[in-house]
């Protein structure tokens, strides 16, 4: 064990990835406090340039990314009642009634302090749980890895907003998507029609900047309402006092973030509103929430940045990402040869070790990222978009080009753009259709495999208590979100 | 233009349907190449892609259904037309032209016409800015792609002159 961990230091403790992690957390700060930009978008822009790091660095480059993101989106949400992320707009309700009263500076600090503690929270219970669960998968045959690849694409449903029916459909073209190329089993032509280029498949970074970066900018330029707010930081920071008065709803704020981050699809929207309504219904004075109450912002940062660290128990021990962002993260590790899940604890154990310390880190930059750069930030939040968005294309034509070194790559991602703005516009959820995307092969796979052993019998995916509790957990989930989704009134559960 | 959500639902649900049609009757008859012998029929290389077809089909049917029933008009999703979609040609123009002329102009020129040519566009007058921009952005994501990612990247026309750069 402890040469297990020397060894995983040793694998982590370099200066490449100090950096890269620190980089990744301003790059999501300052991104996520952008209206507009989403931490999606700035992953999937991240990616690319990890391809020359070690597998570590890289990743650690984009968990960065992904953290600070989900952090930056309070600035924006606070300064300028405009949430930078989904997972943000329930800081709205106190932090920019606080910002109108003057003190957006006490605001943003008790926000980087709930976020900081809530994300400390959610890493160590990736640490402690992720190796439990990868174990229990470790009985798993190919059959029980489909049904839990069925119950994981519920989450399609989460990520589906209030567009339920479009979000399965727009998951049905991503799983069509993915057949693109040589059959998995006879290694036979799937719609390729005579091009060389699409005999491997679509690779996985155009189509993901396509979907995610693209239709931002398209509609960017087609939108008539160009927003001008600008940010202004005023008054005191956090007193020890506010810390204390706030610290029993970060807390339980951070472990409803850590349950709810663990289950796929749910995300940080929900839990950052759960925990804002367990914070009210507790409080002394539930009046004054939505008025500028402290203890609201605290609340619901801390439900927000609970889901960072948690969304990965899922992905290290199962493979199965817990959002849109785990999924990009599930595609980055694969571009490094890497296949999240129960092989992994067995085979690079001390890769998952070295991951878990930078994790750890990433909760100290956040915090010196934030109490430092604040200011710098806010102002980065308001560059002009009309030079912002020109050069994300730009960034774009690169990322997708530097895959495969193949320009049909560029070409790629621009269809897949093109398809984005139309989902975009037709309100089809484009989220869906990435994961279904990413897992679709997996899904192919392990349902034919299943069918090889049983010789055609489908009784197989119902022949043990794991496939039976995956069946169940699936019907449990699609209903929950059908009954959601048609309950009037109730937000949807939408992921970022 | 797409005011109302009945519209929306209407041609999401003739797009699933179309492209369901189309993948089932057309896409896989000729894009699927089938061996010639196949132990059951479930493993065949069209199934899959034929049972998610199918799954499409259904879903772009029930969208149609649920759009055609009537139902109370839901005031916010009456959006009012904000999108100035004629800039849709130009937007095009200029990225068909980039993914036609990259390889000939290379990753540096062709994104430097592209990224000033789009700042216009954006409604940048800022004239310093625009160049700076559009010279400095490709430049320096070549010279990181090249030298620290040691990603070969084309210069195109300029190769001559990028290679004396490195």
């Amino acid at each position: 064990m402890l040469e297990l961990l020397s060894e995983a230091f040793t694998l982590f403790a370099t200066i490449e990835n100090a950096l890269a992690l620190l980089v990744g957390v301003v790059v999501g700060t300052v991104v996520g406090a952008i209206p507009g930009m989403t931490t999606p978008m700035a992953v999937a822009l991240t990616l690319p340039f990890t391809f020359a790091l070690p597998p570590v660095t890289g990743i650690l480059l984009l968990l960065g990314v992904y953290k600070g993101g989900i952090y930056g989106g309070s600035i924006t949400a606070i300064l300028i009642n405009t949430p930078g992320t989904p997972a943000a707009s329930c800081t709205v309700l106190d932090g920019y009634p606080l910002a109108q009263k003057g003190e957006a500076r006490r605001a943003l600090d008790i926000a980087l302090i709930a976020s900081c503690i809530a994300d400390f929270i959610s890493n160590i219970s990736l640490i402690l749980f992720a190796g439990y669960l990868a174990t229990f998968a470790l009985n798993f045959g190919s059959a029980e890895l489909f049904t839990l690849i069925v119950f994981s694409l519920t989450i399609i449903a989460g990520v589906s907003g209030n567009q339920l029916l479009k979000g399965f459909g727009a998951a049905c073209l991503g799983l069509l998507l993915a057949t693109v190329g040589l059959d998995l089993i006879y290694g036979t032509n799937r719609f390729v029609f005579g091009q060389v280029n699409l005999m491997s498949g679509l690779t996985f970074i155009p189509v993901l900047i396509g979907l995610f970066a693209m239709p931002e900018i398209i509609n960017y330029f087609i939108s008539k309402e160009k927003t001008t707010a600008k940010t202004t930081l005023a008054g005191k920071g956090a007193s020890l006092a506010d810390v204390k008065s706030c610290i029993k709803s970060i807390l339980r704020g951070s472990f409803i973030g850590v349950i709810l981050g663990a289950i796929p699809g749910i995300g940080g929207a929900p839990a950052a509103f759960m925990s804002y309504s367990e914070a009210r219904r507790t409080s002394k004075d539930p009046d004054s929430f939505g008025k500028g109450q402290i203890e609201g912002v605290a609340a619901a940062e801390a439900g927000n940045n609970g889901v960072a660290g948690a969304t990965m128990i899922p992905l290290l021990a199962l493979g199965i990402p817990g959002d849109v962002i785990t999924a990009i993260i599930l595609g980055a590790f694969m571009i490094h040869g890497l296949r999240p899940g129960p092989l992994m604890f067995q085979e690079n154990l001390s890769l998952i070790y070295a991951i878990f310390m930078g994790i750890m880190l990433s909760s100290v930059y956040l915090f010196i990222v934030g109490k430092l750069s604040i200011k710098a930030i806010s102002k980065i939040a308001d560059i002009p978009k009309s030079r912002l968005f020109p050069c994300v294309l730009i960034l774009c034509v690169f990322g997708s080009y530097a895959v495969n070194n193949t320009i049909f790559d560029v070409g790629v991602m621009f269809l897949m753009g093109a398809i984005g703005f139309g989902m975009l516009k037709l309100s089809i959820p484009v989220a869906p259709f990435l994961i279904a995307f990413i897992l679709g092969p997996l899904l192919e796979d392990n349902f034919r495999q299943s069918l090889l052993i049983s010789k055609g019998s489908y009784a197989i995916f119902f022949s043990s208590g794991i496939c039976w509790f995956f069946w169940i957990l699936t019907s449990f989930s699609i209903a929950f979100l059908i009954y959601q989704h048609q309950k009037p009134g109730t937000p949807p559960l939408v992921n970022q | 233009m797409l005011r109302s959500e009945r519209t929306r639902n209407l041609l999401s649900a003739a797009v699933f349907i179309l492209l369901a049609t189309a993948i089932i009757w057309i896409a896989i008859p000729y894009g699927v190449q089938e061996p010639k012998k196949v132990k059951f029929v479930a493993l065949s290389p069209s199934y899959y892609p034929r049972l998610v077809s199918y799954c499409l089909l259904a879903l772009g049917c029930l969208i149609l259904i649920r759009s055609l029933l009537p139902k109370p008009l839901n005031p916010t999703n009456q959006q009012e037309s904000t999108s100035r979609y004629q800039l849709l040609v130009p937007i095009v123009f200029i990225l068909f032209l980039l993914y036609w002329f990259l390889e000939y102009l290379g990753f540096v020129l062709g994104p430097i016409l592209a990224l000033l040519a789009m700042l216009l566009l954006a409604g940048e007058r800022n004239i310093v800015a625009i160049l700076i921009i559009s010279v400095t952005l490709p430049l320096c994501l070549y010279l990181f792609f090249t030298q620290v990612a040691n990603i070969p990247i084309p210069g195109g026309i300029l190769d001559p002159l990028l290679l004396k750069l490195q």
